[in-house]
């Protein structure tokens, strides 16, 4: 006797094997679809099994490989009873069937099946896969060939999806999973096959699972739910963690004639990712606008400030009890200038001398102050000797490096090595993934440090203003966050390489200079500097009044007679008065109404070449570089210092022949 | 159809051969329940699935009015035309009938 299951969804057929086989003197189990026969074959093994191949719920091709992988199944005669073996034989072989038997007349059928049995109850039965019986007793019926063509077609179409499909049936059962879907749940599509969907998902996932299903179970059997295969997407969206991943699953319930739900799976790990970063990237973004938006007041705080207490030292001798205390208000002026730098720096701004450099000799300037209050850190460097020149800011990217330095030196509290060095490279060692760096020759400069390194989660946080791993009080918490943003600006890329107790590596990399060599100094040349003469006017332009006022003093104070006007259009009218009387205009360029590059032009207009220094607490994208280009003869950074003052002038026109600086300001 | 033919040639008791028309017949007569519902939502790649769900049955049971009928429903509801379905279920039906007539239970 032999125990026999019989998986077909005909009743007909399950009735008239069963009769058959019975009366031979066998158990015969009887399944409907094959899912019902995953669940006989949970607790059975038959010794033969017949399988009809066009199922519901797992088809009979589906079964077959799911019992032919299977442990203790592996040994059962596996015969294959359908209809479509009359029309697409050689699709047969693949199933790895003992036997296969085509549907035909009952007494046909019987006397094929009994055959077989008989042959494998004699232990004779030996595998004859593309052997099929009772295929002279059928008529080729084309219809189902065809049936298959189509259903081919949208198989491969499932096949080859990125996203994941399963169909579920009773009980949330999966029936059916394309291989992405098997891919996201981590096994192949056959195990997956019979599984309640929920039990995929780790536990803390599985009720919003289950409940969602219910839910939709709940619609479809509501009045009006029933007779629609359309999708129902009123089941929102469902994000879940599958397999260590962000999934999405979208439900779409199918009110047939038997209740189903497909379920579209997309791995949405790397979009939530993108997202996020964006989302930081806009947020940023914006801080970087507040912090623009700080500086450049600060800054024109801090001018008022810086001039009244030059001014004050011109009046005052060293040996005065104030001197020491006015230019202690100098110094920290220079100290809080140094931190609207760095605001600038992260906003993106403060770009306004634009020169082809060596980054070389950068790197050794900068190398030549830094390190002399720390013994115990080792400086070794690498510089490429035919390092490529690249275009930059010479201010900005010198504060790029020390402010790289100073991050390795504080990560080394017990001293350590710093590595700097520098060669050429191309974007293709650029690694992000969260931008596309924009092809060409770039110099990388490499800062690495043997100090304490980061974990992940402050890896991800250190270009972020304000944040800082130190104790409340001791850094900004700018330094790297103004780094990234010079580097930004100068359309290069920063990269950070780190590990827990490995130490750090930081990457910049800058593209490779395509300006001539000779710009910067031309520009220079622009500066030449006048014979002196007895009277010089500089017209001054700002619109904020204390400016105006400090400004004047300090140019009065330096010799040189002050007009001052307090918007484009004052200055405008004034100039045209009397073109000629002005040597040069002090232009702030960030006013409100007509901004100082269109003043700029109307004064050229007016006179070719009228002398023009620009001034400002902060470049607005690059319109200062704009408004060099365009012939303006220097710029000079808000707050400016007497000296600087003097100097940015006298190198235009010249200095007047009573002098001036002839105060105590240091 | 004959009862006692039909049953000798599938080998079984003429009980045996009723027994399973009676088990097709209450199987068809839901088929077509939902072949019907099928057709007029204009769903004919379900109706197509049903018309071959009756006819492999029909086909081994030797029933070939309602085995050719089926074939033809379903070859046209693939192709997505099948001006003439409610011709092709009324042969079913009446095929369905005249096995129905024979059953003496039904």
């Amino acid at each position: 006797m032999k125990t026999i299951l019989v998986v077909d969804n005909h009743p007909v057929m399950l009735e008239f094997m069963a009769r058959l086989l019975e009366e031979q003197g066998h158990e015969v189990l009887t399944a409907q679809d094959g899912l019902a026969a995953l669940d006989i074959l949970e607790s059975r093994t038959p010794d033969i099994l017949f399988i009809d191949l066009v199922m519901p719920n797992i088809d009979g091709r589906m079964l077959c490989r799911i019992i032919r992988r299977r442990p203790g199944l592996n040994q059962s005669t596996l015969i294959v009873l359908s209809a479509i073996a009359a029309e697409q034989p050689d699709a047969l072989t693949e199933l790895d069937a003992d036997a296969v038997i085509a549907k035909g007349p009952l007494q046909k059928m019987r006397s094929h099946v009994l055959e077989i049995v008989d042959r494998v109850e004699r232990g004779g039965m030996t595998r004859h896969p593309d052997e099929i019986h009772g295929l002279g007793d059928v008529h080729a019926r084309h219809i189902t060939k065809e049936l298959l063509s189509v259903k081919e077609h949208f198989q491969l179409v499932l096949d080859g999806m990125s996203e994941g499909m399963v169909e579920l049936a009773e009980e949330d059962r999966i029936v059916y999973a394309n291989p992405a879907a098997a891919a996201m749940i981590g096994r192949s599509p056959e195990e997956v096959l019979g599984i309640a969907f929920p039990r995929v998902f780790e536990v803390p996932h599985r009720s919003a699972v289950s409940e969602a299903l219910a839910r939709i179970a709940q619609t479809a059997s509501a009045p009006g739910g029933e007779g629609s295969t359309l999708p129902d997407v009123r089941e929102p969206k469902l994000i879940v963690e599958l397999g260590g991943r962000e999934t999405e699953l979208l439900f779409c319930p199918i009110n047939g004639e038997r209740a189903a739900v497909l379920v579209l799976l997309e791995d949405i790990s790397e979009r939530t990712r993108y997202e996020r970063r964006l989302e930081e990237i806009r947020r940023l973004e914006s801080v970087g606008n507040l912090a623009a938006g700080v500086a450049h007041d600060f800054n024109n705080i801090l001018m008022a400030i810086q001039g009244n207490a030059s001014l004050m030292l011109l009046d005052v001798s060293s040996s005065h009890p104030h001197h020491e205390r006015l230019s202690m208000i100098q110094k920290q002026v220079d100290a809080a200038r140094g931190l609207t730098n760095q605001l600038l720096g992260y906003a993106r701004k403060g770009r306004y001398h634009v020169e082809v450099l060596d980054l070389n000799t950068v790197v050794l300037n900068a190398l030549e102050g830094f390190g002399q209050e720390r013994e115990d850190i080792e400086i070794r460097t690498g510089l490429a000797d035919d390092l490529e020149r690249i275009e930059g800011d010479l201010g900005q990217i010198t504060q790029v490096l020390v402010n790289l330095l100073g991050n390795a030196a504080e990560s080394m509290t017990r001293g350590g090595i710093i590595g700097v060095s520098t060669r050429n490279t191309t974007e293709s060692e650029i690694s992000s993934k969260l931008y596309e760096p924009v092809a060409g020759r770039y110099v990388m400069l490499e800062v690495t440090d043997s100090g304490g390194g980061m974990d992940e989660q402050t890896r991800s946080r250190i270009f972020e203003p304000f944040f800082t791993t130190k104790e409340r009080g001791r850094g900004s918490g700018l330094g790297l966050a103004a780094a990234d943003g010079m580097v930004k600006a100068h359309n290069g890329y920063i990269e950070v390489e780190s590990e827990l107790d490995h130490g750090s590596a930081f990457k910049v990399f800058l593209p490779a200079a395509t300006l001539d060599e000779e710009k910067a100094p031309e520009r220079a040349k622009k500066r030449a500097t006048a014979a002196p003469r007895e009277k010089r006017t500089v017209l001054l332009v700002d619109d904020q009044e204390t400016i105006l006022r400090v400004g004047r003093d300090l140019l009065e104070a330096l010799g040189y007679e002050t007009l001052t006007a307090a918007s484009g259009a004052e200055a405008v009218e004034i100039f045209e008065r009397c073109p000629r009387d002005v040597d040069l205009v002090l232009l702030d360029i960030v006013m409100p109404g007509m901004s100082g590059g269109e003043v700029f032009d109307r004064l050229r207009a007016v006179n070719p070449d009228t002398k023009v220094l620009l001034s400002s607490g902060y470049s607005i994208e690059g319109e200062v570089e704009r408004i060099l280009e365009r012939g303006a003869n220097g710029f000079i950074q808000k707050p400016f210092s007497l000296r600087t003052l003097e100097q940015a002038v006298t190198s235009v026109i010249g200095k007047p022949e009573r002098g001036a600086g002839q105060g105590n300001e240091s | 159809v004959n009862l006692d033919d039909h049953a000798a040639r599938a080998g079984l008791s003429a009980g045996q051969y009723a027994s399973l028309l009676e088990m097709f017949v209450r199987a068809t007569e839901n088929d077509m329940t939902r072949l019907r519902s099928a057709l007029s939502a204009s769903q004919l790649e379900r109706a197509a699935e049903i018309a071959h769900h009756i006819k492999g049955a029909a086909f081994s049971l030797e029933l070939e009015d309602i085995s050719e009928a089926a074939k033809t429903l379903e070859t046209r509801a693939r192709k997505g035309v099948c001006p003439d379905a409610g011709e092709l279920t009324d042969r079913l039906s009446a095929g369905l009938a005249s096995v129905r007539r024979i059953l003496p239970g039904m």
